[in-house]
């Protein structure tokens, strides 16, 4: 019992503790991935192949990510690098955000590639990182 | 036809176990992160499964033994105490992540919100496996999931590197720092024990035995674990091939189940995608089913309790009542609002620490001619079962440790 609860222990610390450079940069990725999976959405929904709830429901789920990748780098930095890294990050989800919320409302037309754009700065900041 | 039928069994433990919620998304994942690489986790889970599927599946029907009795009798009452709370504990969160990724497929598939989704598919679960025989039940969830195959033909008609596919098939380390060796055995470990998910021969034993399995049909148990597995196998390699040919070129790392039926249907068009959807559906409400009934299963079999989806409930109380209590348990989980695909994560992580602990007492019943006579394993297959059992337990080790590492599977 003392173990499990030791490993539970280690485990809040992990998950809850300040944030450092190496999480920024996952979260860059992760931001990268919701930006370019919506680009994806947006290019089969102008193909024909996505039915509305599907277009919506995805889109929501997609914009929960962000938001969930968003408190990730709103808690305190562990280093002063990794706070100016992170409010980079934060800086280009609105953004993103913007484009999943008209691709929700149905509104496609260029999204896609004002998405990959997103998705590939959000990837270079993350090399930077590295 | 009868024969034929019982095939579903073996389509749907596999169908539901190894290709559940968590895999099929912790699958593109894979194939997004590291391509074709990971492919020999798919393959060597597959023959571990389906050789401890065949034993319990012998072991039922030669001792009529169960693998909760055979966990109580091998490893001590403390000990399988333990086990079993774990192993249910498992099943339970298991449900619940299953439970949640149902209210967002049909979420997915009809726009209804969510919450609604959740409860009402709760409902008709309960009432399905309450008023259904085991049978039909394993017949109507095997054979709807029958329908995920869209994802392995989206991967054919997308046409993959089969040379680089071919390569996967061998284990080879990934190109880079620490780092990403950790995650690619991170997820190596991960893949590996999601397909031997411990509820898996808990439902196939508890099954050969709902379904009456004589000696006379054991050979049919080798057919039965072997098609199913097999199946699910090709179904998982095609979630990896698709990770690997669209999502891994466009830098995706799949974080929602939502991800999954897009991907699964990006060589056609609209009724793909409602093929895919269903497909996945049917999989997860399966694997609901399996580790709903499981719980009861576990519990009956470990104290004696007479068990059985094909008695009457008044004669099976606490069966009856254990798989109803799991359900509701589970829908309040899910009604937390927690995120299914972290649930899941999770309880794959435990399942591999607790699989030694149901496969030894398998592999050592099976193995034991008092108890079997000529039907015991042969030294081949012992000695085989043992290398897997080696495997099994280095994963067990491992596996929380990795995930500690690797933030639970971060890139």
């Amino acid at each position: 019992m003392e173990r499990i609860a030791w490993l539970i222990l280690a485990l809040a610390v992990a998950c809850g503790g300040p944030i450092d450079h190496k999480q920024v940069a996952s979260q860059a990725r992760e931001a990268a991935s919701i930006a370019a999976q919506a680009a994806f959405l947006a290019d089969r929904v102008m193909a024909g192949a996505v039915s509305d709830p599907y277009r919506r429901g995805h889109a929501e789920k997609l914009r929960d990510q962000l938001k969930q990748c968003d408190k990730a780098l709103a808690k305190p930095a562990r280093e002063p690098v990794a706070a100016r890294q992170a409010s980079l990050v934060r800086a280009a989800l609105p953004l993103v955000d913007e484009e999943l919320a008209a691709i929700e409302s149905g509104s496609v037309d260029g999204r896609a590639a004002r998405l990959r754009t997103l998705a590939g700065g959000l990837r270079v900041v993350r090399q930077r990182m590295q | 036809m009868k024969k034929l039928l019982g095939i579903t069994l073996g389509i749907m433990t596999a169908l539901g176990g190894f290709v559940d919620l968590g895999q099929i998304v912790f699958s593109m994942q894979a194939g997004a992160l590291f391509g074709y690489s990971l492919l020999w986790t798919v393959v060597l889970g597959t023959f571990a499964i389906i050789v401890y599927m065949e034993m319990c599946g012998r072991v039922a029907v030669v001792a009529r033994e169960p693998v909760f009795s055979a966990v109580r009798d091998r490893l001590g009452f403390k000990l399988g105490l333990g086990t079993l709370v774990a192993s249910n504990l498992l099943n339970l969160l298991t449900c619940a992540a299953e439970l949640g990724g149902i209210a967002i497929v049909l979420h997915l598939l009809t726009g209804w919100p969510e919450r609604l989704c959740l409860i009402g598919s709760t409902l008709v679960l309960g009432a399905i496996v309450f008023l259904f025989r085991f049978q039909w039940i394993e017949r109507t969830f095997g054979l709807s999931g029958v329908v995920m195959v869209v994802f392995a033909v989206t991967a054919v008609a997308l046409g993959p590197n089969w040379h680089a596919a071919a390569g996967g098939l061998i284990p080879s380390g990934p190109a880079g720092s620490g780092e990403s060796l950790l995650l690619y055995a991170y997820f190596a470990v991960c893949m590996f024990s999601a397909i031997l998910m411990e509820y898996e021969v808990h439902f196939y034993s508890s099954g050969a035995m709902e379904e009456d399995w004589k000696l006379k049909d054991l050979s049919e148990n080798f057919m039965v674990a072997c098609f199913g597995s097999v199946l699910g196998a090709f179904l998982t390699v095609g979630l990896v091939m698709l990770g690997a040919m669209l999502l891994m070129p466009a830098g995706i790392f799949p974080d929602v189940l939502s991800a999954a039926p897009i991907a699964g249907a990006a060589a056609f068009g609209e009724k793909a995608l409602f093929l895919a959807l269903v497909g996945v559906l049917a999989c997860i409400t399966g694997a609901a089913v399996e580790t709903a009934l499981s719980g009861g299963y576990n519990l009956c079999q470990f104290f004696n309790f007479r068990w059985g989806k094909n008695r009457k409930p008044r004669e099976t109380p606490v069966f009856t009542v254990s798989w109803i209590v799991m359900l509701v348990l589970a829908l309040v989980i899910a009604l937390t609002g927690v995120r299914p695909l972290q649930l899941v994560n999770i309880t794959i992580i435990f399942s591999a620490v607790l699989l030694p602990f149901t496969y030894y007492p398998i592999l050592k019943t099976a193995a034991d001619r008092n108890i079997m006579g000529e039907h015991a394993n042969g030294r081949a297959l012992n000695v085989v079962a043992t290398i897997l059992l080696v495997l099994v337990s280095i994963a067990a080790v491992i596996a929380v440790p990795l995930m500690l590492l690797t933030h639970g599977g971060k890139p």
